[in-house]
């Protein structure tokens, strides 16, 4: 049993981790990355989880070498889906290479009954029609996980504008008639914010995701190999904490809650109308992703010498 | 008087000599667990079965039929624990102790790893100097962690048995203590100890010779040589934490950033452990 790279999580941590959750009377435990699947001893850490009566969830590309994916198979695919699943995050075939779509295939073929397929949104000319195949082709959870890229503060990645928001919406109810014939049904990750869609829209929607709509958006608690906290993957650079400076995952989550109602309380969301909004106010929404809150307040005009960075 | 255990290599001949008595039966061939048990359990109580392994824990076959067998398994190495993930189902049904060596540092995290499944493990000290700060982590790990995870020793033992007014000697966990165990050879040579055994310092030959054994003044002598350090004016002598080191380490070169450091802890570890076992809450006045 050796711990390889340092830039990995080591066994110890991996102990510390599941230990930390079990304190925490949390029983789930989601893996992701990067890619966690690139780790040398994924398959070990997963069965170790498993062994350990964690349910397991893998945020994957699904794109593994030959070498790992027969290694995953002879230890994993036997698992049922009530302590191992996996999100398999899914491009357009037509952004994929043919090696990449190839080793997505063989990857679905063997945990395709333990994937739900996702989607990250970060165009507005996005297609799901792919998605609704790869369900019906690889036996996949009839249920898509829609991401929307989110900014991450100071950096510059792909997201799709607050303006166009409402143009996402239109997009993705175009898919809504598709998504019932199917019966399958979809949950918006965080950050999605509900005025972007017409009543109208959320009627469908509703329907479309057997009733299990959510606007949400807080801390969902990261760990690093280096096993440092942040609050989610677009706040990945803001009030990282160690864990050791916290004795449950209910302490971390205080914390990070804390430092979202002082941010959201300099500005309730990424709407000038979000301050006002009664569905806000009812808990209903939060307001969307907080990272474009933290981009808001950075690139505001400084309006003391204090603020001026030289 | 507490019945003494006699630790023995599995030869046929020589247990044929040892009718009724108690024994552990040391082997290092795991094809012959079953045989030994089944051997020894017509004339004998059988108080455990150790196997000295030559290869890596994690290659044993451990089997099912292996189930009601006290197992008592000393490797050198954990190895990957891909080649023990089959074998996890089993190993959670047998009554199996592991012992792994201090030697290698993999092996403290395969400790972990062990006790964390619910597996009883502990360490045994190598022959390579002893990394003290990993076992002061383990130690920490085996007394204070909150989680659920099945004893390591020799932490748990000393844990469980610390008493403030006795000194304690966590070697019992290794069957090397002579109050409770004899070590013998398959020419009936008798040692009080394992070190003694191997290095043929012999108190007795022949079987019928180990009951008279208690009764020697080389016993006594033996059972009082933990005194030893302290009429040497050994800085062991000096030690806070010598009620439950016992002078062990006594030849370590840097006692002062090692072994004193670590048996320290390990003594407010298990006064913690024994406050906590005996405070039951107010004490209620006497009707």
């Amino acid at each position: 049993m050796e711990d390889s790279d340092s830039d990995f999580l080591s066994w110890d941590n991996l102990i510390y981790i599941a230990d930390f959750h079990e304190i925490s009377n949390e029983r789930h435990i989601a893996l992701l990355g990067g890619e966690p699947t690139l780790h040398p001893n994924f398959v070990e850490f997963v069965s170790y989880l498993i062994a350990r009566n964690f349910h397991v969830h893998v945020f994957t590309s699904g794109i593994l070498t030959d070498e790992k994916l027969k290694e995953a198979c002879k230890f994993l695919s036997e698992m049922s889906i009530e302590k191992l699943s996996f999100t398999c995050n899914l491009n357009h075939p037509d952004i994929s290479t043919t090696t990449e779509l190839d080793k997505i295939d063989k990857f679905l073929n063997t945990f395709g009954h333990l994937t739900t397929p996702g989607i990250n949104l970060f165009a507005l000319d996005f297609d799901i029609s792919y998605i609704l195949k790869a369900i019906n082709i690889y036996n996949l959870k009839p249920h898509i996980r829609v991401g929307l890229a989110h900014p991450i503060p100071g950096e510059a990645n792909s997201t799709i504008s607050i303006e166009d928001l409402p143009r996402l919406a239109k997009q993705f109810l175009s898919f809504a008639r598709d998504l019932s014939r199917l019966k399958i049904t979809f949950g918006f990750d965080c950050g999605m914010p509900l005025c972007i869609f017409s009543d109208e829209q959320l009627g469908v929607l509703y329907k479309s995701s057997n009733g299990k709509l959510s606007f949400k958006c807080g801390p969902a608690i990261d760990i690093g190999p280096d096993m440092m906290l942040w609050s989610c993957f677009p706040l990945s650079n803001f009030h990282k904490k160690s864990i050791f400076d916290f004795n449950s995952l209910q302490e971390v989550k205080s914390f990070y809650d804390e430092i979202h109602t002082k941010i959201r309380s300099e500005s309730g969301g990424i709407f000038e109308n979000c301050n006002d909004c009664i569905h806000r106010d009812a808990g209903l929404c939060k307001g969307g992703c907080i990272a474009h809150l933290i981009n808001n307040v950075n690139n505001e005009v400084p309006t003391t010498p204090k603020e001026v960075n030289l | 008087m507490i019945e003494q255990i006699l630790v023995t290599p599995y030869n046929e001949e020589l247990l044929e000599k040892l009718k009724q008595k108690t024994l552990v039966v040391k082997t290092d061939d795991q094809d012959k667990i079953q045989l030994i048990h089944r051997g020894v359990s017509k004339h004998n109580k059988l108080h455990a079965i150790q196997l000295n392994s030559p290869i890596a824990l994690s290659s044993i076959t451990f089997k099912k039929e292996w189930k009601n067998i006290p197992l008592c398994v000393y490797s050198s190495e954990f190895g990957g624990f891909k080649n023990l993930i089959p074998k996890l189902d089993i190993l959670n049904k047998l009554n199996i102790r592991i012992f792994l060596s201090s030697d290698l540092k993999e092996n403290f995290t395969g400790i972990r790893i062990l006790s964390s499944l619910g597996i009883a493990c502990g360490l045994f000290f190598g022959d390579r100097p002893i990394d003290w700060e990993s076992l002061n982590d383990l130690m920490h790990h085996a007394i204070y962690s909150q989680t659920n995870h099945a004893p390591i020793e020799p932490f748990s033992y000393v844990a469980s048995n610390y008493d403030t007014s006795e000194y304690i000697d966590y070697n019992f966990v290794y069957f090397n203590n002579a109050t409770r165990y004899l070590h013998l050879n398959e020419k009936e040579q008798i040692a009080l100890c394992y070190e003694d055994l191997i290095n043929r310092n012999f108190i007795s030959t022949g079987v019928e010779s180990i009951e008279s054994i208690i009764h020697k003044q080389e016993y006594e002598y033996h059972i009082n040589s933990r005194y030893d350090v302290m009429l040497s004016m050994n800085e062991c002598a000096f030690c806070p934490a010598f009620r439950i080191c016992l002078g062990k380490f006594s030849e370590e070169d840097d006692k002062q950033n090692g072994c004193q450091v670590f048996f320290s802890d390990f003594l407010d570890a298990a006064e913690h452990f024994y406050k906590r076992k005996n405070n039951t809450g107010n004490k209620l006045w006497q009707l």
